[in-house]
């Protein structure tokens, strides 16, 4: 990560504007902006009647990106855009008591929050333009909160309420300024990346449709709210992906797809290593060409480290987020709410995980055996800090991580607002005491099998990705089948294996988890001592929870992908249930495939 | 519902293809650096676009034919779309971005003329989109794949589409339009050069700064801003008739729009639009600022202008206010498939041979018309998207119904398409407007037009006639579920008292079913304007214009517009307006 001239230091109002001062550069006519308008709106703003804003932050994000997409060595679409964009929040009523974590359920519907609503802003730092926005943009955000605020005095004003957590967190101030860099690439070299890595699909008639793309974006984001907390960050991303679709033997379409990140394109593996990624994928692809239907089944499940990966990120990272449950002055509606509240939070000290396995988050660890972890971040989406933080140790639950909304005991922030509206770890390392060797993993996983009685165990080597999510041909049959599922939902396992009592092997078509609560952790039986690191990208689907979704929305408050990384080894669940997640299956294409036919 | 949302489109180089490239990769590279991105197709030799697809479409079609249910038609478009935008707000670019991008879009049927998978059922879309997919088409290899993967979809999906139709066929009482499903034509081949995309962006940056910049010194203007678009889109198209078509078309646009607030809460909008073929001709400084500091008149005017009540009576509607109307109230009606859906309200399918509109009044379609005085009109284009020639159709005939816009899709007594099958990207087709023309016989002018009003509002009693000089769209309600009715939104009305005198409300939208409104229409005048807009419908959206005088109408109506109660912003505006300063590229005012 570039970290570049940056400076990280707690300290006074004072000190805090030294430090502007002998910071001012590039840049300098933007914060002007940002911090005369905070000042005036801070200072003026007010409804007669209605309290002045007690806080206010502005996070400007810019963001440009290239993307570009190849089939087969041919360009298929490439795009570029640049954009600057102000994101305003306003509280209005103190710490104790303000317009947020409040549901309005008065006309008993539900109000879907859509999301921080962003403005445009002026690419140059034209310091009228930018004070302009920023003006009308407070404005709305000022006006909305007054009218929040008052919903929510009003629902609580006829209800005894005992000892409230306070809704904002009393935080010291936090300067922090990253420089840029030049970056060492060209569009014509990521042109030639996707190019070269879509040809890895050329000798493969059994592949239906495949691509490649290159995606490079650059972000950077100015935050400065009326605390004095003030930094700016640049997150240079670049993604290449390749994805295949065909259909097996029986009809059921199949998918595959392979992802390469770095923090810049100048990053990135060699394009030999990048192209041999995706020709292995064509070829797994192609053995899971006469895989079996297997309709249903419960029983032991070994995650291989990778998938294991991927599926924590979709069933366990939430979990690790403290979020309150709105409040609604309607007592049916508080119990609705009561029944998706994440079950982490009643469950502090207490055991989540078997005592073998500890997990903890540190985004301030920038790599890991030799890698860049992308998960890692210096300040978060409040200007807050990052550090460490002990979840679970030895089973036990010890905390969750927080934003500024504290939540019941949890009432500092732990650097965690990575954008959504619930907390999320940057860098999650799931730590055994001990593990056990691949080989002796699988031989446990057969013992659980002989023990059910049963003939076979199932081993899961790859779980579809969310990144799926952004190709143009977003799989969403697959999101559909997670949706059924029941529990807590994740993405099919696209790439399982059933592995008899005999040894044998047999690939099974993609199969999706159901019913997984988050009791199903405890049932972890062996882990591998082998750990590996998987950059996984945050996706709305798989890291929000639905509390959220109804008071934060789906912001964007990030400019490009935002990461999460996770260390985990592999994963011996004694017991899970997962049915077929293959729809319907169609007829093979009656008309030979033009390249076999040549 | 159909809603129309009208706001107010280089060397010969056929797509050409290259074979696979075996060169290893630093001689790829140093080739990439030859060619751009956006221009990628100059990596390619060899072959033809249109080849390959004629190819692959008569491989698929014979094989597919040995099939159960064979398809009897086949057709494969590609449409490349090159695009470049830029939009500022205030004097400062705001946002810019380009891509380049090719899609596919496969129609094939099975069944046959008579009665196919696209046959409309009650409840039912007439053709499901299909979705709009990507292709390649720089390589023959990646085209052919493509266009084979997607054609097993298609063929996929209308097996199971007529499997549903045949059902529902046997299933309910015989339809009243016992017309096919799809008509013959004959076929076409037209191939003309490809045109490149003329977008410099730092001109249009600095020109979008330069409009905008003059909203900065006015106190009344809270919102603003300003785009420069720019798209070529190329189409392949290949079908199983034998119609092989390659056309090229660009167009600019230039949108301009503002807000003010009343003190009421009421948000005052002005939308100006410029649109052409050429990007040099949207620069026009001087008609750009004289646009621009006249809806900040406007605006001041507005702010300051009454609310108006519900009123039924007598107005007059300007050029470009009757050219949205017409689209509207006429236009969409007239749309082909709406004569046959069960679920539209048919509103002019008896209508045929029936005085409509006052003798004198025709109403022409005719996408073949490229200019109209010194304006493009981007209603223009050669063929639709079935590969049917655009056609001039006479609907309206000395105030009589004549006919209908027809897609391929035929209706009892129109069992031909006159060119009018539209779509956007990954739609289905159907019948869509093209440039509509309002020509009137005998017009007057606009003086005695204005005082034939005050005659009507005379003889009414009414204390005054409205004057709609500005409308920024509307939509029409079709189907049999809902209220056939148009509501188009004004954003300049006059009233004009029976002394002549002119005074400026805010606040109504025109509203009316067609049927009544066009009995209503009484008079034109010569003074012809031209709007040019984007229209959305069921097959997404497509450019579209109308070339009209202003027009009497004895009896309108209007009903309230909804109207925001916020208030206007508490702090006073941070920018001392007077002073406000055009920065230059290099950030220094000017």
């Amino acid at each position: 990560m570039r970290r570049a001239g940056a400076c990280a230091i707690a300290l006074c109002w004072l000190a805090l504007a030294g430090c502007l001062q002998a910071q001012e550069s590039e840049g300098d006519i933007l914060r002007r902006a940002m911090q005369d308008e905070l000042d005036r709106s801070l200072s003026e703003l007010q409804l007669e009647g209605e309290p002045k804003p007690y806080f206010i932050s502005y996070t400007v994000t810019e963001l440009e990106s290239h993307s570009m997409r190849y089939v087969l060595g041919s360009h298929d679409s490439s795009s570029t855009n640049l954009r600057r964009t102000l994101f305003v929040a306003v509280r209005v009523g103190n710490s104790e008591l303000d317009n947020t974590g409040f549901l309005d359920v008065s006309n008993d519907q539900i109000a879907i929050n859509l999301g921080i609503i962003g403005t445009a802003l002026p690419l140059r730092d034209n310091y009228d333009e930018l004070r302009r926005v920023m003006w009308l943009a407070t404005d709305a955000a000022y006006k909305a909160a007054t009218k929040t605020y008052s919903a929510k005095r009003s629902a609580l004003e006829n209800q005894i309420v005992g000892s409230r957590t306070p809704d904002f967190s009393e935080e010291e101030p936090h300067l922090y300024l990253e420089e840029s860099d030049q970056l060492g690439f060209s569009l014509e070299e990521l042109a030639g990346i996707a190019r070269e890595v879509s040809q890895a699909f050329a000798d493969q008639p059994n592949v239906f449709a495949s691509s490649a793309h290159v995606q490079s974006t650059v972000s950077s984001r100015t935050y400065l709210d009326t605390e004095g907390n003030h930094n700016r960050l640049y997150t240079p991303q670049c993604t290449v992906g390749a994805t295949a679709r065909t259909q097996a033997l029986d009809g059921a379409a199949i998918h595959d797809s392979t992802y390469t990140y770095s923090r810049s394109c100048s990053d990135l593996p060699a394009i030999d290593s990048l192209r041999a990624k995706a020709v292995a994928m064509a070829q797994r692809l192609e053995a899971r060409r006469d895989a079996e239907p297997l309709y249903v089944y419960s029983g032991p499940v070994l995650f291989e480290p990778d998938a294991a990966a991927h599926f924590l990120n979709q069933v366990l990272a939430k979990l690790l987020g403290a979020t309150s449950v709105p409040e609604t002055g309607n007592p049916q509606w508080d119990s609705n709410l009561e029944q998706v509240a994440n079950p982490f939070v009643a469950k502090i000290d207490a055991r989540v995980f078997p005592r073998t396995i500890s997990v903890f988050n540190d985004p301030t660890i920038s790599d890991y055996q030799g890698r860049p972890l992308l998960g890692s971040y210096a300040v978060d989406a409040e200007g807050m800090p990052t550090r460490r933080t002990e979840l679970i140790s030895n089973g036990i639950l010890k905390t969750l991580l927080t934003t500024r909304d504290p939540v019941n005991k949890l009432v500092n922030s732990t650097g965690s607002h990575r954008g959504y509206g619930n907390p999320l770890p940057g860098n999650l390392f799931i730590q055994p005491e001990s593990g056990l060797s691949m080989d002796e993993l699988r031989t446990e996983l057969i013992e659980l099998a002989k023990e059910n009685g049963s003939e076979f165990a199932l081993l899961v080597r790859k779980m579809q990705s969310m990144e799926d999510f952004d190709g143009s041909e977003s799989p969403l049959d697959e999101l559909f089948q997670t949706q059924f599922a029941g529990g807590i939902s994740a993405m099919p396992a696209i790439d399982v294996v059933k592995i008899y009592t005999d040894g044998r092997e047999v690939q099974v078509l993609p199969l999706v988890v159901t019913d997984f609560v988050d009791s199903h952790f405890r049932d972890i039986v062996a882990t591998s001592a082998e750990t590996v690191h998987a950059d996984v990208a945050i996706s709305p689907f798989a890291n929000m929870n639905i509390l959220s979704l109804f008071t934060e929305g789906i912001s964007a408050l990030h400019g490009g992908k935002e990461f999460i990384s996770i260390i985990t080894p592999a994963l011996l669940f004694e017991d899970l249930s997962l049915r077929s997640a293959v729809g319907f299956k169609p007829n093979l294409p009656a008309v030979p495939h033009p390249l076999a036919q040549d | 519902m159909t809603s129309s949302d009208l706001h107010g489109v280089s060397g010969m180089q056929h797509g050409r293809l290259r074979h696979r490239d075996k060169r290893p990769l630093s001689d790829i590279s140093n080739a990439l650096c030859v060619c751009s991105l956006v221009a990628a197709t100059q990596l390619c030799a060899d072959a033809d676009v249109l080849d390959v697809m004629q190819d692959e479409l008569n491989r698929s079609f014979k094989v597919l034919q040995e099939e159960p249910t064979p398809p009897y038609y086949l057709s494969y478009e590609i449409t490349e779309s090159a695009s470049a935008n830029i939009s500022a707000s205030f004097g400062e670019v705001i946002n810019r971005g380009s891509s380049t991008t090719r899609y596919i879009d496969i129609n094939l049927r099975v069944g046959d003329f008579s009665l196919d998978n696209t046959h409309p059922v009650e409840g039912g879309t007439v053709i499901p989109d299909l979705g709009a997919y990507t292709i390649a088409i720089d390589d023959v290899d990646a085209l052919r794949t493509t266009l084979w993967y997607r054609t097993d979809m298609a063929f996929k999906t209308a097996l199971s589409q007529f499997t549903r139709v045949r059902n529902r066929v046997q299933t309910t009482v015989e339809a009243d339009d016992k017309s096919g499903d799809f008509s013959v034509v004959e076929p076409s081949t037209y191939i003309e050069e490809k045109r490149e995309l003329d977008a410099d962006m730092e001109l249009w940056g600095r020109k979008l700064q330069e409009y905008t910049h003059p909203f900065a010194t006015s106190p009344v203007v809270q919102t603003n801003s300003a785009s420069i678009s720019g798209e070529v889109e190329t189409r392949w198209f290949v079908n199983t008739d034998g119609s092989r078509v390659l056309v090229s078309q660009p167009y600019y646009r230039m949108v301009i729009s503002a807000t003010a607030k009343a003190d009421d809460g009421m948000v005052l909008g002005l939308v100006r639009t410029f649109d052409s073929v050429a990007p040099d001709r949207l620069l026009k400084d001087e008609e750009v600022l004289a646009t621009v500091n006249t809806m900040i008149d406007e605006l001041k005017a507005l702010r300051e202008a009454p609310l108006v009540d519900p009123y039924t009576g007598p107005a007059l509607l300007s050029g470009r206010a009757t050219g949205v109307f017409l689209h509207e109230v006429l236009g969409h009606p007239l749309e082909g498939h709406r004569q046959k859906s069960e679920d539209e309200s048919q509103t002019f399918r008896k209508q045929v041979g029936e005085q409509l509109l006052p003798e004198g009044f025709s109403v022409v379609f005719d996408p073949s018309m490229e200019v109209f005085g010194e304006t493009d009109l981007i209603g223009n284009y050669k063929f639709d998207n079935e590969g049917v020639r655009g056609q001039r159709v006479v609907v309206i005939d000395n105030g009589v119904l004549k006919g209908f816009l027809m897609s391929r899709a035929p209706i009892e007594g129109y069992p031909e398409s006159n060119g009018h099958g539209r779509k956007q990207i990954g739609h289905a087709v159907v019948a869509r407007q093209s440039n509509l023309l309002l020509e009137v016989d005998d017009p007057v002018s606009s003086e005695e037009l204005e005082a034939m009003l005050l005659e009507q509002v005379e003889e009414q009693g009414k204390e005054f006639g409205l004057y709609f000089k500005d409308i920024t769209g509307g939509f029409t309600t079709t189907q049999r579920n809902s209220p056939s009715a148009f509501n188009v939104t004004p954003v300049l009305v006059y009233k004009i008292y029976r002394d002549g005198s002119k005074e400026l409300v805010r606040g109504v939208n025109l509203i009316g079913t067609p049927l009544a409104t066009l009995s209503e229409v009484k008079a034109g005048a010569t003074d012809i304007e031209i709007f040019n807009g984007i229209c959305g419908g069921e097959s997404g959206s497509v450019p579209v214009s109308a070339v009209a005088p202003s027009i009497l109408i004895s009896q309108i109506e209007v009903q309230k517009a909804e109207i925001s109660r916020d208030i206007p912003p508490i702090l006073p505006s941070p920018v001392d307006n007077s002073s406000a300063q055009l920065m230059n590229s290099t950030g220094d005012t000017q």
